[in-house]
């Protein structure tokens, strides 16, 4: 058995990032303890190949696929009703049902012989009368069509959660709540164990804006024809349906961790007992970027400037593209890299690329695609992110190691990475300069400040080295992590 | 059913042929043609029977997609098939028969024709100008007669069955006339159709199945020895039970012609405004009235055929001596043809059940009922000639009426839960 199962969704080990990279960190550097992971996809062709090196001390991983729904269709279904009394409660209301009547029903459902049926959950009376029943409760004037479908989405992946088959472990750490806090709880119940939840990103809120973008859910005329503040009825589904994930995980989490005080309020409001809530920043590995920040060439002109991050719309490239062109007029000779994997939505990339052709960057603008950014710092002189939302970038981190001022959207941490969280990190001074997002002028703006103004440059370059050395450091976090593991195992 | 107005328009033909040429022709020659005839279409409509509904629902999806191009290709395509089978079956049958070279050759013509009409009229289903099928039937019956009768009363069977070829041989041409001008013509055969045989297998079974239910009290009587003749080699009929049972069959056509101008005119609209309004996303609220509206309008349907059609096989039955004394035959089975008057109202009832089960595509629900169909009409039927002469009837009278009561329930029970069938065997389909 594992010391510690980890609980994943659409990230480790097969789509690289942020949280990816913080997890395999995590595991390599704990050799002493034993991992398992539960790692959720949606489909097994994302599976196929693994991005990171598994760690010799990861003893199994157990994939979870939520839209993978082959199966036979059977004659003679096998019954197993409470599945929809689950999701009655889930939809419900989760937070005011006693724990006992929850537990009780899923612990019968884990423990079902011979499994859950997926043909039954599929298409059954039974699944058919519930979902009456939630659409009777609801607005009867909704298309049917789209809530019937809307319904058998929301519905299946939790039965795929429920179907799975949990490696047994005292602590089950998860990194998100949506899906892998739900799989977290359920193991959690299942074994009476313990569960520890780390939100790097708030869920309910990144998937609030994803949904509000979203063209693939129906919304009437008349719904979509009203203020953009008022969401669609299918819309609204999903928020409340992530939201009832959260609570569950809130709820079950014998303690949260996050990695700034913005998102412990925003947790809060979700339904977190503050009690829980501890707040461990990101760490960068000090040592690896010492060498970079010591061999800079202080006295060079300086052009180059870089996003990193993954091609994705969240991270709004395009208004980051769209300053290059601003950039460009004032100083015609400066470099733009755009270091990140594109593949995971190839569609925006594609509209990233036509976007710097139109506007005639070719000759400024290079997409690298997935490199290894370290090799890429010494010739970095500034690293700008236009996000919509952030948690806690590392990638601020790494380039205030090496001595590398950033431009950054207000968003998540990012001020307190910039301008320091406590008064005593706050007299380092600014590592950076902050905008608005969806704001190509001001970031523009920052760029050129920084780029022309040597002072301003070299302050930032110092109080950034110093900010990470004291307070995000990775070995602190680490150890963070490594005192709460040993509480529960 | 396509093979309904054919079958209607043979079964006449041949009843008058019979009565204008019984003077000029041997009785027993004119006994064997009538028996190779009723052969003839039997044998045919059942070995053609896998294709009927898999083509029917081949062409419909063409014709769904505006793909018109595709009918003439594979109606060719069919028909050659059709052909090879048909001769081949056809040669063994006339050396068993020991034909004459003429008559061997008229009876294969003639057996191969009548599984061309059967494909033609699937494919010109799609066709709106039903004036000209009529006209092609009556036509060709015409031709059939005329040519039956003065060949016949100089070349005996022989005779009788070219004349009657070159009859049926017209309606092929007519009919083939009319396809090749309403649709789009290319030069090349189709057999992608076969495809469809592995889709929907289960049309192929219920089709023939629901065919041999129809042939199977007809096969059981033939073949057994109280209740049938030898008439010639393996051809047998029985006097008791063919003439009652094809006469009464003529008293179905007004039930088939009213569900038809039913189904054109009211069904199908409130058929396709219950899937309209799923399309266009209507609430559940709404669906539920469209799907009363179906059931309400095929209750009233319903209730109007079964008024005009148990009038009309009342009528029959008080009318059914004089029809007898008016053909002029004895009236010892008169008993026989009450029964099979009723027993083919069911069996029209029976027919429009499946076609309305099929509209709506239950396949397993069609699968039973053809079933059910053929095993009860073979079981029952022999049960009746065992019971003696007064039961003779009753076999297909209780086979159509348990048919029509399983079908119904099944078919009731599918109505009422419409929405829920329509919407829970969608299947997911995830695309990578």
């Amino acid at each position: 058995m594992s010391d510690v199962c980890l609980v994943v969704e659409g990230s480790y080990p097969y789509i690289r990032g942020g949280v990816s990279e913080w997890v395999h960190r995590l595991i390599t550097d704990m050799p002493d303890l034993q991992f398992s992971l539960l790692s959720i996809m949606p489909s097994q062709s994302y599976t196929r190949e693994e991005n990171y090196r598994i760690p010799n001390n990861v003893e199994s991983i157990v994939n979870v696929y939520l839209h993978d729904y082959q199966f036979k269709d059977r004659f003679f279904k096998k019954r197993t009703p409470e599945l929809f009394d689950f999701f009655d409660i889930f939809y419900g209301d989760i937070d005011k049902r006693p724990k006992e009547e929850l537990e009780k029903l899923l612990l019968k459902l884990m423990n079902n012989r011979g499994g859950i049926d997926l043909s039954y959950a599929f298409s059954s009376r039974d699944l058919w009368n519930s979902m009456l029943k939630t659409y009777n409760s609801g607005d009867t004037s909704t298309t049917f069509l789209d809530f019937f479908w809307n319904y058998r989405f929301t519905f299946l992946p939790l039965v795929q959660l429920i179907k799975t088959n949990i490696p047994p472990a005292p602590l089950y750490h998860t990194i998100s709540t949506g899906y892998a806090g739900v799989l977290a709880s359920l193991a959690k119940i299942k074994f009476n164990s313990n569960m520890l939840l780390t939100e790097h990103g708030i869920y309910t809120k990144e998937r609030r804006i994803e949904i509000a973008q979203a063209t693939w859910l129906y919304e009437s005329e008349e719904e979509s024809m009203k203020a953009t503040s008022s969401l669609g009825f299918f819309k609204n589904w999903w928020i409340r349906y992530f939201g009832a994930m959260s609570k569950l995980a809130y709820r079950y989490a014998d303690q949260i961790t996050t990695l700034y005080e913005g998102n412990k309020l925003y947790q809060i409001s979700d339904g977190a007992d503050p009690q829980k809530i501890s707040i461990i920043p990101n760490g960068v590995v000090v040592n690896q970027f010492r060498e970079i920040a010591q061999n800079r060439d202080i006295s060079r002109k300086r052009r180059t400037v870089a996003y990193i991050g993954r091609v994705v719309p969240i991270k709004d490239v395009k208004t980051f593209i769209k300053a290059c062109k601003l950039i460009v007029q004032k100083i015609p000779d400066a470099e733009f890299l755009l270091i990140g994997p594109q593949e995971e939505e190839s569609q925006y990339y594609q509209e990233c690329a036509d976007m710097v052709n139109m506007l005639g960057l070719e000759k400024n603008v290079k997409f690298t695609g997935h490199v290894n950014v370290t090799d890429h710092f010494p010739k970095i002189d500034l690293i700008v992110l236009t996000s919509i939302s952030e948690a806690q970038p590392l990638v601020i981190l790494e380039g205030a190691a090496c001595g590398i001022p950033v431009v950054t959207t207000d968003v998540g941490s990012c001020r307190e990475l910039v301008e320091g969280r406590t008064d005593e990190d706050k007299e380092l001074g600014k590592s950076g300069l902050l905008t608005s997002f969806h704001a190509p002028g001001e970031t523009a703006a920052a760029v050129i400040n920084l780029l022309t103004d040597d002072v301003l440059y070299n302050k930032m370059s110092e109080a950034g080295i110093s900010r990470v050395e004291q307070y995000y450091n990775v070995a602190d976090m680490v150890n963070a992590y490594k005192t709460i593991y040993g509480h529960y195992i | 059913m396509v093979s309904s107005g054919p079958v209607l328009f043979t079964i006449f033909s041949l009843t008058i042929l019979g009565v204008i040429s019984s003077s000029k022709v041997s009785h027993h020659e004119l006994q064997v043609f009538r028996t190779l005839v009723v052969y003839i279409y039997g044998t045919s409509l059942v070995i053609s029977s896998p294709f009927q509904m898999v083509l029917t629902r081949y062409m419909a999806d063409r014709i769904f997609i505006k793909d018109y191009s595709a009918l003439v290709p594979s109606f060719v395509g069919v028909s050659i098939l059709s052909t090879v089978v048909h001769a081949v079956i056809g040669y063994i049958a006339v050396k068993a028969l020991n034909f004459d070279f003429g008559t061997s050759v008229a009876t294969v013509a003639l057996f191969a024709n009548v599984g061309i009409i059967w494909i033609a009229m699937i494919t010109i289903s799609a066709s709106k100008d039903f004036v000209w099928i009529v006209k092609s039937f009556m036509y060709g019956s015409i031709l059939s007669l005329v040519a039956g009768y003065l060949l016949g009363t100089r070349f005996q069977l022989m005779g009788l069955v070219m004349g009657f070829c070159l009859g049926q041989i017209l309606i092929v041409i007519m009919l083939s006339v009319q396809i090749f001008t309403e649709f789009e013509y290319r030069n090349r055969l189709e057999f992608y159709f076969l495809e469809y045989f592995k889709k929907y297998t289960a049309l192929a079974f219920i089709a023939t199945l629901f065919n041999i239910g129809i042939w199977g009290d007809k096969v059981v009587f033939w073949f057994t020895r109280e209740t049938s003749q030898q008439v010639h080699s393996f051809l047998r009929a029985s006097y008791v039970y063919d003439v009652p049972i094809f006469l009464s069959y003529l008293f179905i056509v007004p039930a088939l012609a009213m569900f038809t101008i039913q189904v054109e005119t009211s069904f199908y609209i409130h058929y396709k405004k219950y899937f309209l309004s799923i399309l266009n996303r209507h609430p559940y609220s709404s669906l539920i009235e469209r799907q009363n509206n179906i059931i309400n309008d095929l209750k009233l349907s319903m209730g109007r055929i079964l008024v005009l059609q148990g009038t009309i096989s009342v009528v029959g039955i008080f009318l059914s001596e004089k029809i007898y004394n008016y053909i002029g035959i004895s009236s010892i089975n008169l008993g026989v043809f009450q029964i099979a008057i009723l027993a083919v109202f069911l069996l029209a009832l029976l027919q429009i059940l499946l076609i309305i089960t099929l509209y709506f595509d239950y396949r397993t629900d069609a699968l039973i009922l053809s079933g059910t169909f053929a095993l009860t009409n073979i079981l029952f039927t022999i049960v009746s000639i065992w019971m003696g002469f007064s039961y003779y009837g009753y076999g297909i009278l209780f086979s159509c009426l348990t048919s029509l009561v399983v079908g119904f329930v099944l078919f009731n029970y599918r109505l009422r839960s419409l929405i829920y069938y329509t919407f829970i065997n969608q299947k997911i389909i995830v695309n990578d």
